[in-house]
């Protein structure tokens, strides 16, 4: 066996110098021209030998070809002028480029002649939106929302109305690994989940993995959502931000020291609290109010030609209040949470083939609630504060090593000390004598190791195969899993690939929530001896055909997922039951969860044009997720909440004149699967030791006493009302003296569908004395007019 | 505490506009399906044992909650001896002078009526166990109701677990205190408690406590009292099914998912368990 492996070593390795001598390598940075931004995923094409690359996640290129004379480099990027070079190749040649954005007032074109198509990639399930994509789909309120634009692509699913909150082919929010500048965020949204948390002004590069996973991505089940930040302009002090309904933000970007080094700095925060808060004082005694806010910053510094460092961090808070002083009491009532993430990266140059990346990453995720009641004339206090969370510390290696266009290996590790806090709580009641301080912290380790390598042997056959070790260190017990992860693209001809994938994934840390939407109160707890890693089996295959004139893609995939192991509450419990009433189990979430499996099956169908006037995408999902969980509905399969059995999104945006662009969005989906009542009855309790009702005449009877009560039968067993919705804007531009101003009017759900938020049964009087029953509706967003305005300076 | 999480709620609910609540039309609601309801909690120390028997009524439509449950017939088994079921007003009995409930033996219900419906439930009368309950009094702050600030007679009672074995418990109270007020009225004060279930879980043979509020307040002398403990032993499924019920209406999540109340009736809905019964007199002269 040992012979086998030696001699399947030297193979390679023979395999990988073949050729050595007589090829040169032309590497470099490409940056975007005006600020020195480096730019993610450029396409760099050699038409002489049809082959070429792209930019890594640091702009970083590298491209060995055999030795030649002058030859032809075109680079080329959404949004940007391709531009063509003439390089000598007689010898390695470091080249960096510079490319000009083609962008007039929010339009994407692309003047080159080739860009990247969809076909070529051996990449599958990838979804990459622009930023600037983002702010040209109408909105809630303005608000322009990445992870909302998300839910508008196939086998991305929206939660419940206007919640932010993805679910990935049959997977919840918890399965999705969000990544900003290699930190996770664990929540990534505000508002209970109406507004992501990430800000479009101060984002370089959104791109969302739903299956085909590369080797070096791991930890979640579902998807892997990767946000880079933009790294600050290099040449000169600009920025940009906006005034809306509800929020206003501002972004300011600069060179601390022109070429080498930059700073932005981004922020937002709403204002209902400030705007509000005379009005409500001056009607009430109770101070409420509710607030968030977000701030973004990066800087970086290069060190030399060979190095650069980058720190960036995020901060962001929600806050809800009531303050209350009335007759001697003052009542002090509230919840707040929020994420804070940084991230020092030490990006190095070993040669013009070797990149390297080092990451030290921060992480935090808290929520709290909290009581303060006081009567000031008696001193008597009433305090209690509940608040859980988790905070990470990651160390992350990554190396890039472009051998060949035929060869483009990475490899890495990556270490996270996380650090749970499933629920602390403090009372102090002094009258009732109680001081109650519970907390628990618990720990754990998850580490990976992978390599993968994107290996194209033939000009039509490209494969990424890769292996992940993954690991987990709870209290007592250890896991470990290997994962293999395969995705292959075969071209039939120039513009028609076939593409499959494969991947294994496993999760060692999630989140239990007890409703049916994204609230702060979501639990993030870990894999511990009694509760192990949730696992995925994924596969996928698929079609692309890549149109030339109008350029447009085409692709239509199938998947089947399965998951073990996914947790849930069990019926009953709640986050706020801290230790098991009734007996003398104190804090243990464990007892609260349990965990089944799940299966999800579909096929996604997206059309879609990224440059010209008019560009858009229609999508379609037709898909199955069913749950089964020991613990819950008797042990019987259930639709998953938000199984969805059709799913259309619609998006158009159109370039009218230089400054006016209209866009819209319709948006169809199968109602969610929700549980609802099917009868009532009287559920009795035992009290043996009164005597009054129920009883035969001259009979001893217990007194039994009872509640009205639903018998839901099976869990999801309804459907609600399919959900639709259009929504328009209309943006306005306009170059002043110090930039550019942009007005839109915009209208959420424009023909004022009234889509069902929840259902509850109400029942009235008729006839006299009887009860009629009747389910009602509750919806959220009737037609929503809201007017913004941006700038850029 | 829950007090607190209705408070956090209160600014998403008041995001929904008024005027959005509406009849859910063009959706069909599920269809009524009738169920026997049977609620039997049966010990050994019941001279007549009885189950209940109702039924489930629809909630959409006209809402009509005295659904005839037919003519019943029914069986309790031992797995040796059958005994029919009498009939009463409420549903079903059987005299244990006929058929005895015996510590730890498994008995099955089975009950039809004459319209089709049927449902079956097992259960397992706990061990007889040699339980040894403490009992004493304290002045402390009242646990419920308006009067929280003030002291009111308290009565802590303690029993030591069987180890080794799952254990679950409730504990009952009922007494008269004579008092005489600052005035020199003299006052009679009776009271019926019944706490909530217990389980020994994490607390497995050792001691547990129970604090029963008489609601005997200090403003008056306490003269005497008379009060019984009763400790009763129960069954698991009547630890889940009372507590599915004390959940279901205090979940403290509007959003949260519904929690079905517990059962354990095949073909229909409520529960069919057992407990046994030791007592205490305490008085205080």
């Amino acid at each position: 066996m040992k012979k086998f492996f030696a001699a399947s070593f030297l193979l390679f390795l023979a395999f990988l110098l073949h050729g050595q001598a007589v090829k040169h390598t032309i590497s470099g940075f490409v940056r975007e021209d005006v600020s020195g931004e480096s730019l993610i995923g450029v396409n760099i094409y050699v038409p002489s030998f049809k082959t070429g690359t792209t930019t890594n996640t640091y702009g970083f290129y590298s491209l060995t070809i055999p030795q030649s004379g002058t030859i032809e480099l075109v680079f080329s990027y959404v949004g940007y002028n391709s531009e063509t070079f003439q390089v000598q190749a007689d010898r390695d040649v470091e080249f960096n480029v510079s490319l000009k954005p083609g962008v007039v007032l929010g339009e994407v074109t692309v003047k080159g002649d080739r860009i990247e198509k969809q076909s070529e990639s051996v990449k599958m399930s990838t979804v990459n939106l622009q930023p600037r994509q983002v702010k040209n789909v109408p909105s809630l309120l303005g608000e322009k929302d990445v992870l909302k634009v998300l839910q508008l692509m196939p086998g991305v699913q929206k939660g419940s109305e206007g919640n932010s909150g993805i679910y990935v082919r049959g997977g919840g929010p918890d399965q999705n690994l969000i990544i900003l500048d290699d930190a996770i965020v664990y929540n990534a949204s505000h508002l209970f989940g109406f507004f992501s948390l990430f800000n479009g002004d101060a984002l370089k590069s959104v791109e969302l993995t739903k299956g085909g996973f590369p080797a070096r991505f791991g930890g979640r089940l579902s998807s892997v959502l990767e946000m880079n930040m933009k790294d600050g302009n290099r040449e000169e002090w600009n920025g940009e931000g906006g005034i809306g309904l509800i929020s206003s933000r501002l972004t300011v970007e600069g060179p601390i020291k022109k070429g080498k080094s930059s700073l932005l700095v981004s922020g937002r925060r709403t204002y209902a609290d400030i705007v509000m808060k005379p009005f409500i004082l001056k009607f009430s005694d109770e101070n409420t109010g509710y607030y968030f806010y977000d701030l973004n910053a990066k800087v970086n510094y290069d060190l030399g030609q060979r190095d650069r460092l980058y720190l960036s961090g995020y901060f962001g808070k929600d806050k809800f209040y009531l303050k209350n002083k009335s007759q001697g009491v003052i009542e002090n009532v509230g919840f707040l949470w929020g994420n804070s993430t940084g991230t020092l990266r030490w990006n190095h140059l070993f040669n013009n083939k070797l990149f390297a990346n080092t990451s030290f990453i921060y992480s935090s995720y808290q929520f709290g609630i909290y009581d303060k009641y006081k009567v000031v004339t008696e001193e008597k206090d009433f305090y209690a504060e509940y608040y859980s969370g988790i905070r990470d510390l990651s160390l992350k290696y990554d190396l890039d090593f472009i051998h060949s266009t035929r060869h483009w290996f990475k490899a890495g590790g990556l270490m996270i000390f996380h650090r749970f806090k499933p629920h602390a709580f403090i009372e102090v009641d002094v009258p009732a004598n109680i001081n109650i301080r519970s907390f628990k912290v618990t720990e754990g380790v998850e580490s990976g190791l992978y390599a993968e390598d994107t290996w194209q042997p033939v000009e039509s056959f490209k494969v990424n195969a890769g292996l992940r070790f993954s690991h987990f260190i709870a209290s007592k017990n250890q896991y470990h899993f290997l994962e293999p992860r395969l995705s292959a693209a075969w071209r039939f001809s120039n513009d028609l690939a076939l593409k499959a994938s494969y991947a294994s994934m496993n999760q060692y840390i999630h989140m239990i929530s007890g409703t049916g939407i994204s609230l702060p109160t979501d639990l993030w707890v870990p894999t511990t001896d009694r509760i192990r890693p949730q696992q995925s089996r994924q596969v996928a295959m698929g079609l692309v055909k890549d149109l030339k004139s109008p350029e447009i893609s085409v692709s239509l995939e199938g998947y089947y997922k399965t998951m073990q192991n996914v947790l849930g509450y069990r019926e009953g419990a709640s986050f706020l039951e801290l230790d098991e009433a009734g007996s003398g189990l104190g804090v243990n979430w464990e007892d609260n969860v349990t965990a089944g499996k799940a299966w999800s099956y579909g096929a996604e169908f997206l059309i879609q044009k990224k440059t010209g006037r008019f560009t858009g995408w229609v999508g379609y999902t037709l898909s199955w997720t069913q749950m089964q969980f020991d613990s819950l509905n008797f042990g019987k399969k259930f639709w998953a909440r938000y199984d969805r059995r059709h799913d259309i999104s619609v998006v158009g945006t159109y370039r009218i004149k230089d400054r006016i662009t209209i866009s819209g969005t319709w948006v169809y989906g199968t109602g969610n699967a929700v549980t609802l009542p099917l009868s009532d009855y009287t559920a009795l309790y035992h009290n043996p030791l009164r005597s009054e009702y129920g009883i035969p005449p001259g009979e001893e009877l217990p007194f039994l006493f009872g509640d009205r009560v639903s018998d839901y039968s099976e869990k999801n067993n309804f459907r609600m009302r399919a959900y639709h919705r259009f929504d328009l804007g209309i943006q306005f531009h306009k170059q002043k003296r110090w930039g550019e101003r942009t007005w839109e009017i915009s209208f959420y759900n424009l023909y004022n569908r009234k889509n069902p938020f929840y259902y509850y049964t109400e029942e009235e009087s008729v006839n006299g004395n009887e009860l009629y029953g009747r389910l009602k509706q509750v919806s959220l967003f009737p037609i929503i007019p809201s007017v913004t305005y941006s700038f850029r300076f | 505490m829950k007090k607190i999480i209705k408070y956090c709620f209160i600014f998403l609910i008041a995001l929904i506009p008024e005027g959005c609540e509406t009849d859910a039309v063009n959706v069909k609601v599920p269809d009524f399906e009738q169920k026997l309801v049977v609620t039997g909690f049966i010990s050994p120390s019941d001279t007549v044992s009885y189950i209940f028997v109702t039924s489930n009524w629809p909630i959409y439509g006209l809402v009509k909650t005295d659904q005839s449950i037919g003519r019943l017939s029914g069986s309790i088994s031992d797995g040796v001896n059958t005994a029919p079921l009498d009939t009463f007003r409420k549903g079903m009995k059987f005299d244990q002078s006929r058929f005895k409930i015996n510590y730890g033996k498994k008995y099955n219900l089975s009950i039809r009526n004459d319209r089709g419906l049927s449902v079956e439930a097992t259960c397992q009368i706990p061990e007889r166990r040699p339980f040894v309950i403490m009992a004493d009094t304290a002045w402390l702050p009242m646990r419920h109701g308006w009067a929280m600030n003030e002291k009111s007679l308290q009565m802590i009672v303690k029993v030591k677990d069987i180890g080794n074995e799952e254990n679950f418990y409730n504990v009952g109270s009922k007494g008269i205190i004579s008092g005489k007020l600052p005035s020199g009225e003299l006052i009679r004060h009776s009271f019926n408690n019944y706490e909530e279930v217990k389980s020994d879980k994490g607390l497995d043979g050792q001691e547990l406590e129970w604090q029963i509020d008489t609601g005997f307040r200090d403003y008056a002398r306490l003269i005497s009292a008379e009060i019984t403990i009763y400790l009763y032993h129960t069954e698991e499924s009547y630890y889940l099914y009372h507590r599915s019920l004390e959940k279901y209406h205090d979940n403290g999540n509007p959003f949260a998912e519904s929690t079905p109340v517990y059962s354990n009736i095949t073909g229909g809905l409520g529960v069919f368990t057992s407990y046994t019964v030791d007592s205490l007199i305490f008085s205080i002269k």
